[in-house]
């Protein structure tokens, strides 16, 4: 798939796992033969190389997966160095899994430009990973963020699970200190949920609503004394050290997405490539999402409202003209009498309450929009 | 088929004790199913029957076999349904037979319901066979069975015979017997034509198929025919037999049981219990027919979606084709729109018309808390009958209010007396009677409000006397009671689909027990939700659900924006099969939590 767009962010997802965490959903494989490797790099290089023209303009590049430092080093580096092509001083992520990161693979980065890490911590509880069926430990995790700072990486992202069951507010604090602790400036607090399909959907159930809500604030709280604030949802940054890749996926920015289940976005369409590695790799044509314009426009106007900042009504009128608020008046009038939104003269976003409730805002929206426009 | 070689039977048997599966062993024991084509339980066609292990259907099915004596003989099987509500569907199967095999399961003895089928037979003055069957099985209790049958039937002991359906040992007994012992169909004092309606069911291409016992005379397409109680007249279409798939023959003649298709499109000119007689040549008195039934409880079923309003007119119209017995009327509710006030002759006939409607038409629906008829006196002396609660006059209006009463038989194993006394007196029943059957049965006779046993009453003594109470019910008229309407507030609406009539001293209980369960079953909303129980205006009960905190899902989604949107969608439309009700979103599974909610856990 390619159109006439310059992207603003490139996605690479990196399918393979040194094993299934039971709550996943995302596409990966364990399997991983040195072949299909060579393959799935081969054609990552291909597809790059094709749409080489729309991504000139790179702002950011995201790699993700899946467990990207799953790759073996040499594997790495040559993905690394064909996204080097690409690359133009801005922000290059990588995901890491703390159990498969090693100094060798930092030092490769490193080298390579990448200057934001992002490590699936999960918990560093032993009794909360448990219940996750993750195998990691705790002192992988410190061990993997100490090594990374000590190499001269200063962002740095932990993710770790609140809401999971058998874990106590208790236990949640003292998940979230333990992260604080290694100076990171950069914190994704995701709250369990059981999808349909995941392992742990089959094994347990999700963990009660108003518990959930305190771990919600308490992590707001905590966070706030170590100088990050909420700038999304589940994100968390020192002001300046927010993630620009996802920030930009909420307001409406272009990314191409490469590899198995990865998606994109050129500004007006939505594609998903193959949730499955061989018919990917045979060129099997992506799943494109085709919804009118006008409704295109509100799906993007409803998801920007996870983020803190809502949005600038400017950005919004550059991307899809000043028609979208206005036609979205009489709902966005109502969220705002019920709490959910609020507004100022250049804004609209979510309120504090609101941000609780951005699925209720958003599926609001978009009903709004097939239903009237 | 001459006359003399016909026999007409059905089979009564209590549900489980095996009537089915003895139906199927005749089947195959004279051929008229394969065993390649057999299928267990041939005869409950309807997935609904095989689920529930129930015959809903009279289903009539000719079999022919070559007895002893070298000769044919054809055999026809008017099958039976097994449940108390269905009882007047026994009643007109018995009326198309001169006999009945009665199976009483060895291991259970005789139930409750088993003695009232046989009554009906015996007041029809069919000959009886009993049968005892499971006798392979290691719990089987001959004397207790054949101590039953003297005792509570006057029935012989040595009639009985002995047979396992499962193995198929006794089997051919049973069929000489059918032969020897139930005589042939009565000699008809008429040779023109005069044909009972037992029942019926409707094809789509060949509108209403009657299923006939022809007493005299004989049919054959072509005929012109009259309905006596119509007065209309059809030519015959196609005359023929089951076995048990439908098979045309020629003409049906005297004595015989069969099917009659004259291109009937209304079932309502098809009356069962209806005499068909020739055009030409009619006879001058029509047959004894069936009183006609009538529904004893009542509840609204209306569609999720008001616009599928149409749809379900639509679809219990086709499902009354088939079933007379279950009545509608369109109503409205200020809860839920436009639906159906709907008759039926008890619980279990009206879970399984909702159960097909669900399934056979795809309908979303809900139904209301069940109903009785209650006769509503007015001190202005004005009597009124009350199908729905909503529909109560104003309390202070009412002089009295009587409602409808039954008479139970309810046979246990005298262990559970004391357990079975008191669950008649919760049901603010009235024992009237204690009768021992056996050294180890009782019979009690007792009345009780319909109304408390329209729900849980049969499962409950089911459950109590594990499986091995029975009972069988009667109307008994009217008796007067402080009955009081309950009504539901959710956030000070009331909602009418959730008021039922009780006794006074139950409704702060039940109005408790309805709250609790709505509770656990309403989902959070952005706002708190109040429930309240209120009796004329006084609040017996309340709970609260409190605010939905958050509904986000705090999760990565590594920008599959489009998975997001359709999750997000998906959720939607899980939301619009809930009932919305003022700002609160009720599922469907509140309707049935508070009928449960009468059922003391």
């Amino acid at each position: 798939m390619s159109s006439i767009v310059e992207f603003d962010s490139l996605y690479i997802h990196v399918p393979f796992c040194k094993n299934i965490c039971d709550y996943c959903t995302l596409y990966s494989l364990v399997e991983n033969s040195p072949k299909i490797r060579k393959d799935y790099l081969a054609k990552i290089a291909q597809d790059l190389d094709g749409s080489r023209e729309n991504l000139s303009q790179l702002k950011t590049i995201f790699v993700g997966g899946g467990t990207p430092s799953a790759l073996k080093l040499d594997d790495l580096e040559s993905l690394l160095k064909k996204l080097t092509e690409f690359h133009t001083q801005g922000e290059f992520t990588i995901e890491c899994n703390p159990a498969t990161i090693d100094e060798a693979k930092l030092k490769l980065m490193y080298s390579y430009g990448v200057n934001r890490l992002s490590f699936g911590g999960q918990s560093t509880s032993r009794k909360t990973r448990k219940v996750l069926g993750r195998r990691t430990g705790d002192l992988e995790l410190f061990r993997a963020v100490d090594m990374a700072q000590d190499l001269g990486f200063e962002r740095i992202n932990v993710d770790l699970i609140y809401g999971v069951p058998g874990q106590s507010l208790a236990d949640w604090q003292y998940d979230v200190q333990q992260v604080l602790n290694r100076g990171v400036k950069h914190f994704s607090a995701y709250s369990l949920i059981l999808e349909e399909g995941s392992e742990l959907s089959k094994r347990i159930k999700e963990t009660d609503d108003d518990l959930a809500v305190e771990m919600y604030h308490l992590c707001e709280e905590l966070l706030k004394e170590a100088g990050l604030e909420r700038y999304e949802v589940s994100n968390y940054a020192r002001p300046g050290e927010e993630c620009r890749h996802n920030l930009g996926i909420w307001h409406g920015a272009k990314y191409l997405g490469v590899g198995p289940a990865a998606a994109s976005f050129d500004g007006y369409l939505r594609w998903t490539e193959k949730a499955d590695l061989s018919a990917w790799l045979k060129g099997k044509k992506a799943e494109i999402d085709e919804i009118s314009p006008k409704e295109r426009a509100v799906e993007v106007l409803a998801f920007g409202f996870r983020t803190k900042m809502g949005w600038q009504k400017e950005l919004l009128h550059s991307l899809y003209g000043i028609k979208v608020l206005i036609e979205c008046k009489e709902i966005l009038d109502k969220l705002m009498t019920q709490g959910l939104l609020e507004e100022t003269e250049s804004y609209i976003r979510a309120s504090e309450q609101g941000l609780l409730f951005a699925d209720e805002i958003a599926s609001t929206l978009i009903e709004f929009a097939q239903e009237n426009l | 088929m001459e006359r003399n070689k016909i026999r007409n039977f059905s089979i009564i048997a209590h549900i489980d004790h095996g009537k089915s599966t003895l139906a199927d062993r005749l089947l195959q024991m004279t051929n008229t199913v394969s065993d390649r084509e057999m299928e267990e339980q041939l005869l409950d066609n309807m997935d609904l029957e095989r689920e529930r292990g129930i015959t809903i259907k009279a289903h009539p099915v000719t079999m022919a076999y070559k007895a002893k004596d070298e000769e044919v003989y054809e055999l026809n099987l008017i099958d039976t349904p097994g449940h108390v509500d269905f009882a007047y569907e026994v009643s007109r199967s018995l009326a198309a037979c001169e006999g009945a095999v009665l199976i009483i399961d060895a291991t259970q003895g005789v139930q409750a319901q088993t003695v009232a089928n046989i009554n009906l037979a015996m007041k029809q003055g069919l000959t009886i066979i009993p049968v005892l069957n499971k006798i392979d099985l290691p719990a089987t209790d001959l004397a207790m069975c054949y101590e039953q049958l003297e005792e509570i039937l006057a029935i012989p002991s040595e009639e009985a015979l002995l047979c396992s359906a499962k193995s198929g040992e006794g089997i051919p007994e049973i069929i000489e017997a059918i032969i020897d012992r139930i005589p042939c169909p009565p000699d008809p004092e008429e040779d023109r034509l005069a044909s009972l309606i037992v029942d019926s069911s409707y094809d789509s291409y060949r509108g209403v198929i009657n299923y006939v016992r022809v007493v005299s005379g004989t049919a054959k397409a072509g005929d012109q025919i009259t309905m006596m109680q119509t007065n209309k007249s059809y030519e015959v279409k196609e005359v023929g037999v089951f076995t048990p798939k439908m098979k045309a023959l020629s003409e049906l003649t005297e004595g015989s049981v069969g099917y009659l298709i004259a291109n009937i499109k209304d079932t309502a000119e098809s009356k069962i219990g209806d005499t068909i007689t020739s055009k030409a040549f009619p006879v001058e008195k029509a047959l004894d027919g069936f009183e006609e039934v009538l529904p004893m409880v009542y509840s609204g079923i209306y569609p999720i979606d008001s616009a599928d309003f149409e749809a379900l007119r639509l679809s219990m119209g086709k499902l009354q084709l088939n079933d007379p017995s279950f009545i509608y009327q369109a109503e409205s509710s200020a809860a839920l729109g436009f639906g159906f006030r709907c008759g039926f002759l008890g619980l279990l006939h009206m879970e399984i018309i909702q159960e097909r409607l669900r399934r056979h038409y795809g309908m979303d629906i809900i139904s209301t808390y069940p109903s009785v008829i209650y006769h509503v006196y007015l001190k202005s002396g004005e009597k009124l009958e009350v199908d729905n609660p909503v529909y109560l006059p104003d309390p202070s209006t009412i002089d009295y209010i009587e409602e409808p009463v039954i008479k139970a038989n309810i046979m246990i194993p005298h262990d559970y007396i004391g357990a079975a006394m008191s669950l008649i007196m919760e049901k603010r029943g009235l024992c009237e009677n204690t009768q021992a059957v056996d050294d180890r049965h009782v019979m009690l006779t007792a009345t009780l409000p319909l109304h408390e046993i329209v729900i849980d009453f049969n499962d409950r003594l089911k459950s109590m006397t594990r499986g091995y109470g029975s009972m069988n019910y009667e109307p008994s008229g009217y008796q007067q009671a402080p009955l009081v309407k309950l009504d539901l507030q959710v956030n000070g609406d009331p909602i009418d689909a959730f008021a039922s009539i009780v006794h006074r001293d139950h409704a702060e209980s039940r109005g408790r027990k309805i709250a609790e369960r709505l509770k656990e079953v309403v989902p959070r909303q952005m706002f708190a939700i109040a429930i309240q129980a209120c009796v004329g205006g006084k609040i017996v009960a309340r709970e609260t659900i409190s605010a939905l905190r958050k509904n986000v899902i705090a999760k990565c989604y590594g920008g599959d924006v489009s998975r997001k949107r359709k999750l997000l969608e998906k959720q939607k439309e899980g939301k619009k099969r809930m009932k919305q009700i003022g700002t609160v979103n009720i599922p469907q599974e509140a309707f049935v939590q508070v009928l449960k909610a009468s059922t003391s856990e």
